[in-house]
């Protein structure tokens, strides 16, 4: 027993003697640092502080996602919808083999989303149409990150942009350099890519990408529908090229091509039309000019070119659209940081109607100009920020838009705090002033026409929004907002001449909320539970506005969890489950979502990856079609 | 009461044992990059001469401007630093040091370009900072933090180093 106490009283005095000889060091360094001369620094040691994980802005009144490089692998994603159904407030759901309906806050209607979508600053939102050509746009490998912006930033991103931006950034040629081979296989199909980077003297990167595939997707046919798309092949080749001198300049230019063909099956969409072979080709070409002019300022100039074929039944055509920016943010000059800027987009086509479906040929030209301002004023230095900011969009009959917001942040310690206010408006697109198809309301069919006649759709937003860093490890975001929609354009039917048009007979309020968790539970397990609802109170001349994909009321929420699970340095299995609700067709029951994705760093080259999708059950996610489960392997192979 | 007098006793023992440790082998000073940068600002001005028209008076600080003031913040401002040294954020009027910690190299290289003729001590912690015209450059050696002094970009600020700054530092003599 004494034995015992005589140990417990060694341990005590080395823990005492430890713990204070531990502080009064810590208490000394500083002291002893601050008596140093010169020399003398010379020889301290340097440690360094852990980094963290990249996270989502915190230094913007928005609600803002930021997706990097690991969110975009841990997600098992081989297309970039599926990323984006990571994010609250993205209402993301497949249509077809190569149609995805995409909404942000409401409005994922393949045809009437509103919101815009750009590849490094391209728009690849349709002109024509409003839709995204989700099939045929960026190698997953060479995301750099995707930045999603949830609600109204019009006065920045203009009549495109009305309920929220997607901006998907690649990775530079410098940070491609080597080869890359990716190969996925399994029951949606096979798909194959290559890319190589290299340099060009001492300041210039390229890189060359060349990628295809053939595939039948996982869809499950009901007794009712059995019209999936199928042999959905394509090719495609990219290439960028950067120069960056040492100096304040860079240059940069990507050029791309993609050609393809689809068995459309005619089931994915509500239009009526006969199953038929579908080609489709892309291209665009880009040039940006950056110069650095001092601390977070800089003259930025983009312009591009980008051709797309367009097929509706069986009308058939091609679309070009040039655009340019200028953009201009300043230094910082007391309390005001401004930003401004112009660009102008021109638009033809040359579309040939179909017997069903049609287009009119006489305005296949548009010119649309704008410019923007904005002006961040520090309220209180390093804490309260109040931005100013208006943008005048020039549409086509010379009207003019303005559309301006008022936003305000708060920081104190790891909390922030923003409110904003802004006036958004969204142009009609080609198809809704001069398209003419015909459509399926409750086993009815009707053709619409188009009057040419419609006005810009109206929103008012009010927003706010709760971003905390409880502890390092966890990160808790909340956003809320009401949308007071006006004008907004709906179909208004004729039952006795079975004939529908277009009108901005459409308004009413939509109320949500948003809120995710990322927890960085242990080492070896991350958790990000999220939760999004809408209630939306939108309402016409029909009790109910009713088909082409028109909101509808009543509530609709997504709660998901996805898990990350490190089992050792080089394996890790990850998985999403959720429950989906979409806010647009409520004829599509909700479904419950199972993905999972497991992989394996077999070597510092090679990483294999196990992808399984819609697991849980087939189901319903927007049209007829039942998206079935699916199960991939991924094989990349760095050279 | 024995037993508490032992339990005193061996404490004592425990704090002599290990205190003369310290004292003899000499304690390795060790701080963060960004305390050592502080620092090594503090006293670097005592090293340059600026123009008599820019020189603060004695009873004024220096301001130190820096392009990520945060991760300064927490070592200016502690016991007599205050009344010496003035932190702000960069871009600053009246400015006699410049830290350049945190920004994209064509940004230090726009800021470096229109400041080149001023009186100001720029300070970066890169290669390409002192290739861009930085007049002194932060780098790590062996896990310590080192100078180097670009003795053209200086005389072109119209700032003067002192000999015994440009004896411990290493002189930059590349093109500027």
């Amino acid at each position: 027993m004494q034995r015992l106490v005589a140990v417990g009283q060694i341990l005590t005095a080395l823990m005492f003697s430890f713990f204070f000889c531990a502080g009064f060091a810590y208490c000394s360094d500083y002291d002893e640092l601050a008596t140093l001369e010169l020399e003398e620094l010379m020889d301290v040691e340097v440690v360094t502080t852990s980094s963290r994980r990249s996270e989502p802005l915190t230094q913007v009144a928005g609600a803002v996602v930021v997706l990097d490089e690991e969110d975009i692998f841990h997600s098992g994603a081989t297309t970039l919808p599926e990323v984006l159904k990571l994010v609250p407030g993205v209402h993301v759901s497949q249509m077809d083999l190569d149609k995805w309906a995409i909404g942000i806050r409401g409005f994922n209607g393949i045809l009437s989303n509103k919101h815009l979508v750009m590849i490094d600053g391209r728009p690849i939102t349709s002109p024509t149409t409003g839709d995204v050509s989700w099939g045929s746009n960026v190698s997953l490998s060479d995301i750099k990150r995707i930045e999603i912006v949830r609600g109204t930033w019009t006065h920045l991103w203009g009549v495109d942009s009305f309920t929220g931006v997607i901006n998907v950034i690649t990775k530079t040629a410098a940070e491609t350099q080597g080869g890359q081979s990716v190969t996925v296989a399994g029951t949606s199909g096979i798909e194959q890519s290559f890319r190589y980077g290299g340099t060009i003297g001492d300041n210039g990167h390229y890189r060359a990408y060349v990628g295809g595939w053939e595939k039948n997707g996982n869809w499950t046919s009901t007794s009712e529908d059995n019209r999936s798309s199928s042999d959905w092949s394509k090719k495609q080749g990219e290439v960028r090229i950067d120069w960056e001198n040492a100096f304040t300049d860079s240059l940069s230019f990507q050029g791309g091509f993609a050609d393809g063909s689809i068995k459309d099956g005619a089931g994915g969409s509500g239009r009526i039309y006969m199953p038929h072979m579908r080609d489709n080709t892309n291209a665009f070409g880009q040039f940006t000019w950056n110069r650095a002019l001092g601390l977070d300022s800089g003259i930025n100039f983009r312009t591009s070119y980008t051709y797309t074929d367009i097929t509706v039944d069986d009308l058939k055509g091609g679309t070009n659209t040039v655009d340019a920016d200028l953009e201009y943010a300043a230094e910082q000059n007391g309390i005001h940081r401004m930003t401004m800027g112009i660009g102008s987009r021109y638009y033809w086509d040359d579309i040939r109607s179909g017997t069903n479906t049609s287009i009119d040929r006489q305005r296949r030209y548009t010119f649309a100009a704008n410019g923007f301002v904005q002006d961040r004023i520090t309220l209180s230095e390093d804490s309260t920020y109040l931005t100013l900011g208006t943008k005048l969009d020039l549409l086509r009959n010379s009207q003019v838009e303005v559309q301006p917001t008022i936003r305000l942040l708060h920081t104190y310690e790891d909390m922030e705090f923003w409110g904003a206010i802004s006036r958004a408006v969204r142009a009609d697109t080609r198809w809704q002033r001069s398209g003419s198809y015909k459509i399926n309301v409750k086993g009815e069919e009707y053709t619409v026409y188009a009057p040419d006649s419609l006005s810009t759709e109206k929103l008012i937003s009010y927003e706010a929004g709760y971003r905390q860093r409880v502890t390092p490890d966890l990160h808790w975001d909340v956003s809320l907002y009401i949308n007071e929609y006006d004008e907004l354009i709906m179909l208004e039917y004729d039952k006795a001449t079975r004939t529908a048009s277009l009108d901005n007979s459409l308004k009413g309020t939509s109320y949500g909320v948003e809120t995710f968790l990322e927890w960085d539970a242990y080492e070896w397990l991350a958790l990000t539970p999220s939760a999004s609802v809408i209630y939306q109170n939108i309402y016409g001349h029909e009790k109910s506005p009713l088909g082409n994909s028109m909101p509808e009321e009543g509530v609709a929420y997504e709660l998901k969890v996805q898990t990350r699970i490190k089992t050792t340095d080089n394996t890790g299995f990850d998985f999403l489950i959720g429950y989906m609700k979409g806010p647009t067709d409520k004829n599509v029951p909700g479904y419950l979502c199972l993905e999972a994705h497991t992989y394996w760093k077999a070597t510092d080259t090679l990483m294999l990856e196990l992808i399984g999708r819609n697991l849980s059950e087939a189901s319903e996610q927007y049209s007829s079609l039942h998206v079935g489960p699916s199960a991939d392997l991924r094989v990349t192979w760095n050279f | 009461m024995r037993r508490f007098s032992s339990i005193i006793i061996t404490v004592l023992v425990g704090i002599f044992c290990l205190l003369p440790g310290t004292a003899i082998g000499g304690k390795r000073l060790s701080a963060t990059s960004e305390q050592l940068q502080a620092l090594y600002v503090q006293r670097l001005v005592k090293y340059v001469s600026w123009p008599e028209s820019v020189r603060p008076d004695k009873n004024k600080p220096f301001i130190i401007a820096a392009t990520d003031i945060k991760k300064l913040r927490p070592y200016f401002g502690q016991k007599n630093d205050a009344t010496r040294f003035k932190l702000v954020q960069w871009p600053a009027e009246g400015a006699h040091v410049l830290v350049i910690n945190g920004a994209p190299n064509r940004e230090v290289a726009a800021i470096l370009k229109r400041t080149a003729n001023l009186p100001l001590l720029t300070i970066g912690q890169s290669q390409a900072n002192l290739r861009c015209g930085v007049i002194i450059n932060f780098y790590m050696s062996q896990g310590k933090l080192k100078l180097q002094i670009n003795p053209t970009a200086a005389g072109q600020a119209g700032l003067f180093i002192s000999s015994r700054l440009m004896k411990i530092a290493r002189i930059y003599g590349g093109k500027k």
